[in-house]
């Protein structure tokens, strides 16, 4: 009775400024169009929610001829609302007698449409039909659906497996490919073939840094402590901090030059330091960019973890050895044109099992898409072969 | 019945009915909620209560392998699931995740019947979707009022549909708490209590249980937990009043809590393990703690639970238990163990020869136990009658497919979810 009572009380007390600027976007002021927007106004926390239920139920007795339209609601929509409109959109198909195929496959072929909503479709007219499916991935390689775009390169190295390596079938596939499991795939067939690969460049990943450390982080408690190198980064960042800092049991930290050579860029702190528990290590680069540019931060890191850009914090993760992956925390940043910074704060504890001993990170910049951003005058190092495959990925 | 006639009634008015008419009619379909009859067969992780025993079933002994005896159908599914599936009337449902970086949620519901698919309806995940190679997004398994089935994924996205696989509602918890996420992945299965639907997510980053109104989605109740890894799932129980109450295990404490409101009937302090589960027979709770097994009597809650006993000996693995006529059963690595509910004395041990790896609870039907590997080899054993006697693996079968979720049983029918099929096993 209560939460009856409840609901009603509090039906309509959302944000009608939310909902009217939704309304605004899509630009008419139909039913159907209204409804659209309630949905698309549904907020963290459940904000909107009753709403956008009231909404979803209407819109899913729609007819089919309305499909499209809910789909074209995708684009700008968040990712919340997105899936309730492909709730919506499933019940129209559910209920439909005959798809409209021809709009759909318009709205599919038409590539400037939302990738995700692009995406359900690609699903509806493709999941019972295998060779309409393979037909269509046969020309989607470079779709801008990563997920479109990750069959079609699935698709296509199915299609080589078993044939003679070829630079000619598998060089067009790395420049094509997105994800890092099909690069690393990609690379591994291009060296077995005799070319030379950059993989880590391909990727993104930034190879040399300058390390500090270790401070403490016995009882994991280093984490939110603000150390010398924390704090002069944060007051200057536009430098390396160049203070005299006094670390772990009062011992004198310097700078040094830390490289790797890895294919996935992963830097072993534990090696520089003679596997040190209950610490800390700082890592800092410098980012030359050739423009302005919105960049993902992208960070592997089995430790407990901070990672700074001109100073702004873009990630805290204070997670220790549950596991780790290329793209595990992903930063959202805009670049400047010229000098960038990046600091990293990356924390070990003190676990004994020999599953919890890595001190390690890797990171990479790439567009919102994982496509490499560069950096301005980045060394073009020796490419590796067949018989150099780098480090792998845990 | 009455709240699928009021809401279909609701719709068919279609786009003219006003906002306030729907929303009245949902509220009223919310208050009715609390007497809608549960007619599941098999309604959630491990059945009703969490007991997975059915006394009255049939199933075969032999099943599977290259002739694929006694399958009745085997159907292909978009994606991958280390969970179980749900099972209400003539539909078996389960949920997948599929797709690049198992992004692609879906929820497949299939005729008991033919194995064939009735609806799927898919989403796309908005939080973490890292787990170890062998888990899935799809870990939790899904659960049912009997009029809806809830999803919910390691990634923190929670589905409701109705029966039809029409959206009731929707919550992407990675957005409301954007640190709570282990990317070993996490497996804690939703349950049913009263009006809410609770999940439990605790982890390193961000740890807390909430209970969400089953009707609407909107958080009831929210409880900060510690920020430890912990995959148990909470366990809807209903206690010998009638007065209905989800339990809470961690490695610090062990609680009931009333499910609307989240409030606490008690806490106790127990070290809990944090993969197995409790598990809810008669007035017994079955604690899988520190020490083994802690069996506790809640009695009518109106008080703190009585210590029954506790017994190192009698460890639930990574599987929970489970109890049938007064014995409980654990399965601590490959060895099938026994004791006494009551007492706590343990019985009969038996192997499971070359048995490799189980996470699958084991499921009794009848007399027999059957339990899987995670290699999707079934062992069949046949109980005695007490755990004085002797249990024998009486068959070995092989699907060949990876198992990691508790199978269910409906009728005299067998539904196992595999990695990527889900399998009927009946005579």
């Amino acid at each position: 009775m209560i939460v009856g009572l409840a609901l009603v009380a509090t039906s309509f007390s959302a944000t009608p400024l939310i909902v009217a600027q939704e309304q605004g976007r899509l630009g008419i002021a139909s039913e159907v169009q209204k409804a659209l927007a309630t949905v698309r106004s549904v907020q963290i926390n459940g904000g909107n929610h009753v709403e956008a239920q009231v909404a979803a139920q209407k819109l899913g007795g729609l007819d089919e001829s309305q499909l499209v339209t809910v789909l074209k609601a995708f684009e700008g929509a968040s990712p919340l609302a997105k899936n309730w409109l492909m709730g919506v959109a499933g019940a129209i198909v559910r209920q439909s007698d005959q798809l409209p195929k021809d709009a759909l496959i318009a709205f599919l072929k038409d590539t400037s449409n939302d990738s995700d909503a692009r995406y359900w479709t690609f699903e509806l007219l493709t999941q019972s039909n295998a060779k309409i499916r393979q037909m269509w991935l046969a020309e989607m390689s470079d779709d801008p659906s990563l997920d479109i775009r990750y069959l079609a390169v699935a698709q296509k190295l199915d299609q080589l497996e078993g044939a003679a390596v070829s630079v000619e079938q598998y060089g067009p596939l790395l420049d094509l490919a997105r994800h890092p499991e099909q690069l690393k795939v990609i690379a591994g067939k291009l060296r077995d073939a005799g070319e030379g690969v950059d993989l880590a460049r391909q990727y993104g990943f930034l190879m040399n840094w300058q390390l500090i450390g270790p401070f403490d982080n016995r009882d994991e408690k280093g984490f939110d402590v603000v150390y010398g190198p924390e704090k002069d980064y944060l007051a200057k960042p536009e430098t390396k901090p160049a203070g005299l800092y006094s670390g772990k049991e009062d011992k004198a930290c310097t700078w040094m030059e830390a490289s790797t050579s890895a294919d996935d860029g992963l830097l072993d702190i534990a090696a520089l330091y003679n596997k040190e528990k209950g610490a800390i290590a700082y890592a800092y680069a410098e980012f030359q960019a050739k423009d302005s540019v919105e960049a993902d931060i992208r960070l592997g890191c089995i430790n407990a973890n901070k990672v700074w850009v001109n100073g702004k914090e873009v990630a805290a993760n204070q997670v220790y050895h549950a596991s780790s992956a290329i793209d595990q925390y992903v930063g959202k940043t805009e670049l400047k044109k010229g000098l960038n910074t990046i600091l990293l704060k990356i924390c070990q504890n003190e676990q004994t099992q020999a599953w919890a001993q890595d001190w390690s990170f890797q990171l990479r910049v790439c567009d919102a898409n994982g496509k490499a951003i560069l950096a301005d005058g980045r060394p073009i190092v020796a490419v590796k072969k067949a018989d150099s495959k780098g480090g792998e990925q845990k | 019945m009455l709240i699928h006639i009021l809401v279909r009634n609701t719709l068919s008015a279609g786009m003219s009915l006003g906002r306030k008419s729907i929303a009245l009619a949902i509220a009223a379909a919310s208050m009715l909620s609390a007497v809608a009859d549960v007619s599941a067969d098999w309604p959630a992780f491990r059945g009703v209560g969490g007991n997975p025993v059915v006394p009255d079933a049939k199933l075969p002994t032999e099943f599977g392998g290259e002739a694929n005896k006694s399958v009745a159908w085997k159907t292909r599914l978009p994606g991958r699931s280390v969970g179980g599936p749900v099972v209400i009337g003539n539909k078996v449902i389960t949920n997948s995740a599929g797709g690049v970086d198992a992004k692609r949620l879906t929820i497949s519901c299939l005729d008991t019947g033919s194995g064939k698919l009735l609806w799927e309806q898919a989403f796309r995940a908005t939080g973490r979707t890292f787990y170890y190679p062998t888990s899935s997004n799809a870990a939790p398994s899904p659960c049912s009022d009997g009029e809806r089935v809830y999803a919910f994924y390691s990634s923190n996205d929670l589905i409701c549909l109705d029966l039809n696989g029409n959206l009731i509602w929707y919550r992407g918890l990675a957005y409301d708490f954007p640190k709570a996420g282990n990317d070993i992945g996490m497996s804690s299965s939703p349950a049913i209590a009263g009006g809410a639907v609770i999940v439990q997510v605790e982890c390193q980053g961000e740890s807390f249980a909430m209970g969400l109104d089953r009707l609407t989605g909107k958080t009831l109740w929210k409880l900060d937990r510690p920020n430890q890894a912990n995959w148990a799932s909470p366990v809807a129980v209903q206690l010998p009043g009638g007065k209905e109450a989800v339990v809470l295990q961690c490695s610090q404490n062990l609680m009931l809590l009333e499910p609307n409101s989240g409030e606490k009937i008690w806490e106790i302090e127990l070290s809990c393990q944090s993969i197995p589960s409790c598990t809810y027979v008669g007035s017994n709770l079955l604690v899988p703690s520190g020490k083994g097994m802690t069996v506790l009597d809640l009695g009518d809650a109106a008080g703190e639970p009585k210590s029954l006993w506790t017994n190192n000996k009698v460890n639930p693995g990574s599987g929970s238990a489970l109890a049938r006529n007064g014995v409980v059963y654990a399965l601590n690595g490959s060895v099938l163990v026994s004791a006494d509910l009551l007492s706590g004395e343990e019985g009969w041990k038996l192997r499971l020869p070359d048995a490799g790896q189980l996470w699958a609870t084991p499921v009794i039907a009848g007399d027999k136990l059957y339990a899987f590997t995670q290699d999707g080899d079934c062992f069949v054993v046949q109980l005695p009658a007490d755990s004085s006697g002797k249990a024998e693996v009486v068959a070995r079968n092989s699907l060949g497919e990876a198992v990691y979720g508790t199978p269910a049983i409906a009728g005299d029918a067998l539904y196992v979810r595999s990695y990527d099929h889900l399998w009927k096993i009946a005579e």
